[in-house]
C-alpha cells in the first residue's frame, strides 16, 4: 500500500519534472519579447514554486514516515536528486548560454538591442542644409530665395556639403551647368505635372531663336536665379483659381446651370481679363502664352501665386543679343547700350523695357486693365471671381 | 531526528545526505530568482536630450506635386552610402495606356534620370515615390528570427546590423519591397528615415532634397506638424491596408492603379 503511493508520488515527480522543464525551456525563450515579458516573469515563478513544492512535499512526507518510526530507505527520497540536477542544470545551462549569446541592451526596450537605437543616430549628416550655405554664399541664396529655385535646396543641385563647409578650401562642390543637368527636372515628360516648367530643349531652342546646339541653358538662364523675377514668389499675393462652376455662377441651383457647348475651359485668363485679352491679341506678343510671363505657381486646390517679370533681364532672355542668335528669332538688342542710346540722360539709368514698350508691344496696364472685365463666359453672372485688389502692382493681372 | 544526528560518523559528512541536497536546492533556486528579476525600467531619453516617447515619426508623398526629378534618391545615397543597384527610396512612373495597360518602370541607371516616353499612347502618367511605410504593425520585424528587425518607440523601423544574420527573411516578408540585403555589409538594408537626422531635428535627406515638397514629413504627435495638418485637412490613401500592416507613408493624390 505504502510503496504503492511512493510509486505515484516519484511518477507525479517525474511528470512535474517534465513539465517544468518545459516552462522552464518557454521562460529562457520568452524573456525579452515585449509582449511577452510578463508571461515570462509569471513561467519563470512558476517553475520556482513548482520545484519548491515538488522538494518540500518529498521532505514533509518523509519527514511524516520518520516520525511513524519507519526506516526510510535512501531509494526514497534520492531519486529527487538527479531529477533536481537535470533541471537546475539545463535552467542554468540555458540561461548561461542565452547570457553568452544575447547581447546586454537585448530586450530593454523590447525584443530588440535597446543600444542598437542609439547607435543608429550617431552618423554625422552630410545634407546640412541651406542654413550652413548662407554664411558664405548669402549673395546666391538671397538672389535664389526670391525666384523661382526658391524651394530648391543648394544641396540639390550642389550635392552634400558636409565635407565642404568642413574645409571649404580643399573639398569643393560641384557646379551642374550641362543642358542635361537642367533637363534632370526640366524635360517634358508625359508623367511630370502640367504646370511644371518643362521643354522639349530643341523646341525650345528653335522658340528662342538659338542656332548653336551646343550652348547651355546657364546662358540665359541664371540657376539661381531662372527668371529674374521682380517680385518674390514667396511673397506674391494669392489668385483665386476657377475651378467648379460656383466659383463663378453664384447663387445657382443645378436645375438652372446648363453646359453650353462653347464654355470656355476653365481657369483660362480671358475668362476674367477679357478686354486686356482682346487688346493683347492685336499685339506682336499675341502667340505667347499669358503664363510665359506671368508665371503661376499652384499653391492649393483654389489658389495660386502669380508673379510677373519687369526685370530687363527677363525680357533679355528672347531679346538680349547674343551670337548663338538666329537671324530668324525674335528682335534683338545689346543692354544696357539700347537703354543708353534711346535715353537722354541720368533719369533713364533706371528705365526697365516696359517703361516704353508697354502699350504697343506687351499690353497696356492700369487700375482699369487690372479689374477682370465683367466676368464669366455668358456675362449673365455678376463678377465673384477674381476681383483683383485695384491697390495691387501689375504682378495681379492676366492676359490673353 | 537527534538519534539520526548521532549516528552521522565523520566518513558519512561527505556522503550525499538529504540536508545537504536541501540546502543546494535551495541556493540555486535563489540564485535563479536573482537572474529572472526583470532589469531597471527602460527610458527613451539619450544623454543629447532627445526623448524619443515624446516624437512619432510619419511620412506623406503628394504625388501630384512629383516631377521625376529624383532628387530624392541621389539625395538618400550620399546621405546613407546606398551600394549600387539597391535602392532605399524609388520613384516610379505609372504610364497607363489608352487601351488600359499599365507601364511602371523607375530610373535605376544612368545617374537616375527617366528616360523620355516612346509612343503617344499614353492617357495618363504621373510619378510616384516610393519608400519604407514604417508599418505600425511591421512584417518584417515579426518574422525577425535575431531581433534584428525593430521598431523604436517614435515609430521608426530599423535593422540592428550587429544582429543582423542577413538571412533575408525580412527582405521577402515586405509587402513594399522597401528591404534589401546590402551588397557590402550582407545584413538587411532599408531606409531609416534619417534616424540619424530627424533625432537632431533635421530633415530627412530625401525630404530636403525634394525641389517640389512633395514629400512631407513629420512628427504625428504634434498636432501642428506639417504632417498633422496635411493628414487632418487632406484625403489620403495608404498602400495595401488590406494587409493589415498600418503602414505610416500617407500618399495624396493616388490613382487605384498604384500598388
Amino acid at each position: 500500500m505504502k510503496q504503492a503511493r511512493n510509486r505515484r508520488i516519484r511518477t507525479l515527480l517525474a511528470y512535474l519534472g517534465g513539465i517544468v522543464s518545459a516552462l522552464g525551456f518557454g521562460w529562457t525563450v520568452s524573456i525579452g519579447r515585449e509582449q511577452n515579458a510578463a508571461l515570462g516573469v509569471a513561467v519563470g515563478l512558476a517553475v520556482l514554486t513548482v520545484l519548491l513544492v515538488a522538494i518540500g512535499t518529498n521532505l514533509l512526507l518523509t519527514a511524516r514516515r520518520l516520525e511513524a518510526g519507519e526506516d526510510v530507505p535512501a531509494s526514497d527520497y534520492r531519486h529527487t536528486i538527479p531529477v533536481f540536477a537535470v533541471l537546475v542544470g539545463v535552467v542554468l545551462v540555458g540561461v548561461g548560454l542565452r547570457g553568452l549569446a544575447v547581447p546586454e541592451t537585448f530586450g530593454q526596450f523590447g525584443h530588440f538591442r535597446g543600444a542598437a537605437a542609439t547607435e543608429a543616430r550617431v552618423k554625422t549628416p552630410r545634407h546640412l542644409g541651406k542654413d550652413a550655405c548662407k554664411k558664405c554664399h548669402e549673395k546666391e541664396l538671397t538672389l535664389h530665395d526670391k525666384d523661382m529655385h526658391a524651394a530648391v535646396q543648394c544641396e540639390t543641385c550642389h550635392g552634400a556639403g558636409s565635407a565642404h563647409v568642413a574645409d571649404p578650401k580643399k573639398v569643393h562642390l560641384v557646379k551642374p551647368n550641362t543642358k542635361q543637368d537642367c533637363l534632370v527636372c526640366h524635360q517634358a515628360m508625359a508623367a511630370r505635372p502640367g504646370r511644371f516648367p518643362q521643354i522639349q530643349w530643341r523646341d525650345h531652342f528653335k522658340f528662342a531663336g538659338v542656332d548653336d546646339e551646343k550652348i547651355e541653358c546657364v546662358k540665359c538662364h541664371s540657376p539661381h536665379e531662372p527668371l529674374f523675377l521682380d517680385r518674390d514668389v514667396r511673397k506674391a499675393r494669392l489668385h483665386p483659381m476657377i475651378n467648379r462652376c460656383r466659383d463663378c455662377h453664384v447663387g445657382r441651383t443645378d436645375a438652372t446651370l446648363k453646359q453650353p457647348d462653347d464654355h470656355p475651359p476653365l481657369f483660362q485668363c480671358n475668362y476674367c481679363h477679357k478686354e486686356i485679352a482682346a487688346k493683347f491679341a492685336q499685339l506682336p506678343h499675341a502667340k505667347i502664352d499669358c503664363t510665359t510671363c506671368h508665371i503661376f505657381q499652384q499653391v492649393s486646390d483654389t489658389a495660386g501665386r502669380i508673379v510677373r517679370d519687369a526685370d530687363p533681364r527677363f525680357c533679355l532672355l528672347c531679346h538680349g543679343a547674343a551670337d548663338f542668335r538666329s537671324k530668324n528669332g525674335p528682335p534683338t538688342i545689346e543692354w544696357p547700350a539700347h537703354r543708353d542710346e534711346m535715353g537722354s540722360g541720368e533719369e533713364d539709368a533706371t528705365k526697365r523695357c516696359v517703361d516704353c514698350h508697354q502699350e504697343n508691344y506687351i499690353h497696356p496696364v492700369g487700375h482699369a486693365a487690372l479689374l477682370p472685365a465683367a466676368v464669366a463666359p455668358a456675362g449673365e453672372v455678376t463678377a465673384t471671381a477674381p476681383a483683383a485688389d485695384p491697390t495691387a502692382t501689375a504682378g495681379q493681372e492676366e492676359t490673353k | 531526528m537527534t538519534d539520526r544526528k548521532k549516528n552521522e560518523s565523520a566518513a558519512d559528512r561527505s556522503a550525499i545526505t538529504r540536508r545537504k541536497v536541501l540546502k543546494a536546492m535551495g541556493i540555486t533556486s535563489g540564485l535563479l530568482l536573482v537572474r529572472c528579476t526583470p532589469a531597471a525600467p527602460p527610458t527613451g531619453q539619450a544623454s543629447d536630450g532627445y526623448d524619443w516617447s515624446k516624437h512619432y515619426w510619419g511620412y506623406a508623398i503628394d504625388t501630384e506635386k512629383c516631377i521625376g526629378c529624383n532628387a530624392c534618391m541621389r539625395a538618400c545615397r550620399a546621405e546613407n552610402d546606398v551600394p549600387e543597384g539597391v535602392f532605399r527610396t524609388w520613384v516610379e512612373r505609372y504610364e497607363i495606356t489608352k487601351s488600359g495597360e499599365v507601364r511602371v518602370d523607375a530610373a535605376t541607371h544612368d545617374n537616375f534620370v527617366f528616360a523620355e516616353t516612346k509612343g503617344d499612347d499614353v492617357a495618363q502618367a504621373f510619378f510616384v515615390p516610393k519608400i519604407c511605410n514604417h508599418c505600425e504593425k511591421s512584417v518584417c520585424n515579426q518574422v525577425c528570427p535575431v531581433g534584428a528587425a525593430y521598431r523604436t518607440v517614435d515609430g521608426v523601423v530599423l535593422v540592428d546590423p550587429e544582429q543582423c544574420v542577413g538571412c533575408g527573411y525580412c527582405v521577402q516578408a515586405c509587402p513594399y519591397g522597401s528591404r534589401f540585403i546590402n551588397p557590402k555589409t550582407h545584413t538587411a538594408d532599408k531606409c531609416t528615415l534619417c534616424y540619424h537626422r530627424i533625432t537632431k531635428g533635421l530633415l530627412p535627406a530625401c525630404v530636403q532634397a525634394c525641389p517640389r515638397e512633395a514629400r512631407i514629413f513629420g512628427d504625428m504627435k504634434d498636432p501642428k506638424s506639417k504632417l498633422s495638418m496635411l493628414l487632418r485637412q487632406k484625403r489620403f490613401r495608404l498602400l495595401k491596408p488590406e494587409l493589415g500592416t498600418h503602414p505610416k507613408c500617407y500618399y495624396l493624390g493616388l490613382d487605384r492603379e498604384v500598388v
